[in-house]
């Protein structure tokens, strides 16, 4: 099913089980090292990232870059809204990174939905993973 | 869309090298997702985030891999604080510094080196001699990653800088160019909106005053600020630090320091409730006990250490001064350093406390900036002026 048509800023194909996040300071709420959300231990390597504001400290763009550096990157950024700490960290690490995602879609995925993103910027709920 | 020049267009394909193109694609990507028509360029950056121990080994092995893929800084760059002081390993007993830490560091200091940085190792590259030979003025283009020193650009200075933080002033570093958005655009940088505050006001005030305003001013516009009397030098560093703390203001107007290239005309006035400022700020009040009292966040000028000097005897709490190696090199052949060191003053160039990792202990501060971030790491840390400071360590003349 085709959830929403999003932008591409960092184009790539992907494809995921979701990990939501309603806020995210990278800063300071990633563990780059063990590749997990500080908060709650979610693990993020390979899922579908949708953030639904992201802010804080612009040590962030770094830490996108530390989460390949350390093989833990997700395989996708999504988001309602980009902003320059997270565009300079997907470019830097080279991941997929799309903005353009309606709230109501953003409200109405879950976590660990399969989702798939093709690079024009298709976003797409699939039944399994 | 971003327009682009032929010459940035080259950059942002390849003709100038990888490294270029990919710091090249991140300035025009950011452009594009602010809405900005066109880049400009610069004449200087400033680059933030080159602490080991905040951007860690990711951190030094992305600034490696862009200085050995070809970057190099197209404007002159200077670069913020770092994790230990170079000269003071043993960071004055203060600062715990592992060998491993030591090692880190000097890859990231070699890295920006190679890219040619001018390694100030300062927040405050305004009070370094070096600074003078950049020949800027007032009026120019600068990418700033330091939010203390972009509001101090932007109020003081009246060099024209967004909050860049680290990696977007790397990469406007390599570049040579920034975005034409928010205060690059003359006209965001009038005011709107007045704040006047009452009689007496310090640095502290100012700090409680921008917490306020980082709740208050909704504006994107800077805010006006009139005080009572011109501010020091210092105080107004501060404001500029707490500003870049509390919240996401990058200038504010101050009329007498800030130049602008017309006069201000805000459309709302507004007296600051001064019971406000007051209630938060004994809120803040140090503790009883203090082991540290900590001067020079951002990194102190040769005005404060004269003014410490006058007016501490002997400290029974050291003072920590954090400071650049500029200044400090220039306090020296003063012989101010001497005097305050019998005093008990204790030095870190090149260094803060926020940057690096120190011993448990309870701070006293006249730096809002310095309290809002080692609250978060320490017990007890409380917020007061430097006359109150010098008392709390003793020997107030």
């Amino acid at each position: 099913m085709i959830l929403a048509n999003l932008r591409p800023i960092v184009p790539g194909n992907a494809r995921g089980p979701a990990l939501k996040v309603e806020s995210l300071s990278f800063y300071g709420e990633v563990d780059p090292v063990r590749g997990v959300l500080v908060a709650d231990g979610r693990p993020i390597r390979g899922r579908i990232l949708v953030i639904g504001r992201s802010r804080g400290s612009t040590v962030g763009s770094y830490i996108i870059y530390a989460l390949k550096y350390y093989g833990n990157e997700p395989a996708a950024i999504v988001m309602t809204k980009s902003e320059p700490i997270v565009i300079t960290g997907a470019i830097i690490a080279g991941i997929p990174l799309y903005e353009g995602l309606p709230r109501e879609v953003f409200e109405a995925i879950r976590d660990n939905d399969c989702l798939e993103v093709e690079e024009r910027g298709v976003l797409r709920k699939l039944g399994h993973c | 869309m971003v327009e682009l020049t032929r010459e940035e267009e080259e950059m942002l394909y390849g003709a100038h090298g990888e490294a270029v193109a990919r710091a090249m694609e991140v300035i025009v990507r950011v452009a594009e997702s602010l809405g900005a028509p066109r880049l400009v360029p610069i004449k200087h950056a400033h680059v933030s985030g080159v602490s080991y121990g905040t951007i860690g080994e990711a951190g030094a092995v992305l600034l490696e891999s862009f200085a050995s893929s070809g970057a190099r800084f197209r404007v002159p760059t200077s670069v913020n604080p770092i994790g230990y002081d170079p000269e003071d390993p043993d960071g004055a007993g203060i600062l715990v510094v592992s060998r491993e830490f030591i090692r880190g560091q000097q890859r990231i200091l070699k890295a920006l080196k190679r890219m040619g940085a001018d390694l100030l190792l300062t927040c405050t590259p305004y009070y370094t001699e070096a600074f003078e030979k950049y020949s800027l003025s007032v009026g120019d283009r600068v990418a700033w990653g330091e939010s203390s020193a972009v509001a101090y650009a932007n109020t003081v200075l009246g060099l024209k800088t967004n909050r860049e933080g680290g990696p977007l002033a790397l990469m406007a570093a390599i570049t040579g160019r920034t975005y034409l958005y928010g205060l690059q655009v003359d006209e965001n940088r009038m005011p709107s909106h007045a704040y006047k505050i009452g009689t007496s006001y310090d640095e502290a005030v100012l700090g409680v005053l921008a917490e306020y305003l980082a709740e208050n001013h909704e504006s994107e516009k800077p805010p006006m600020i009139e005080v009572p009397r011109p501010p020091r030098d210092y105080e107004v560093r501060e404001f500029a630090a707490a500003l870049g703390a509390a919240g996401s203001i990058g200038m504010a107007v101050i009329p007498g320091v800030t130049p602008l290239p017309k006069p201000p005309e805000p459309e709302k006035f507004e007296v600051v409730p001064e019971g406000a400022l007051k209630r938060r700020l004994a809120e803040l009040e140090p503790d009883e006990g203090v082991d540290l009292v900590f001067v020079g966040c951002p990194h102190a000028s040769l005005e404060e250490l004269a003014l410490i000097n006058a007016r501490l005897g002997k400290a029974r709490i050291p003072v920590l001064v954090t400071l650049s190696r500029d200044v400090y090199a220039r306090a020296k052949s003063l012989g101010l350093i001497e005097r305050l060191r019998s005093k008990g003053v204790l030095f870190l160039r090149s260094t803060c406390l926020i940057v690096s990792r120190a011993k448990s202990m309870r701070i006293a501060t006249n730096s809002y900036k310095a309290y809002f971030y080692l609250s978060k790491r320490y017990e007890s840390v409380g917020l007061a002026p430097l006359s109150k400071l010098l008392e709390i360590a003793g020997g107030a003349r």
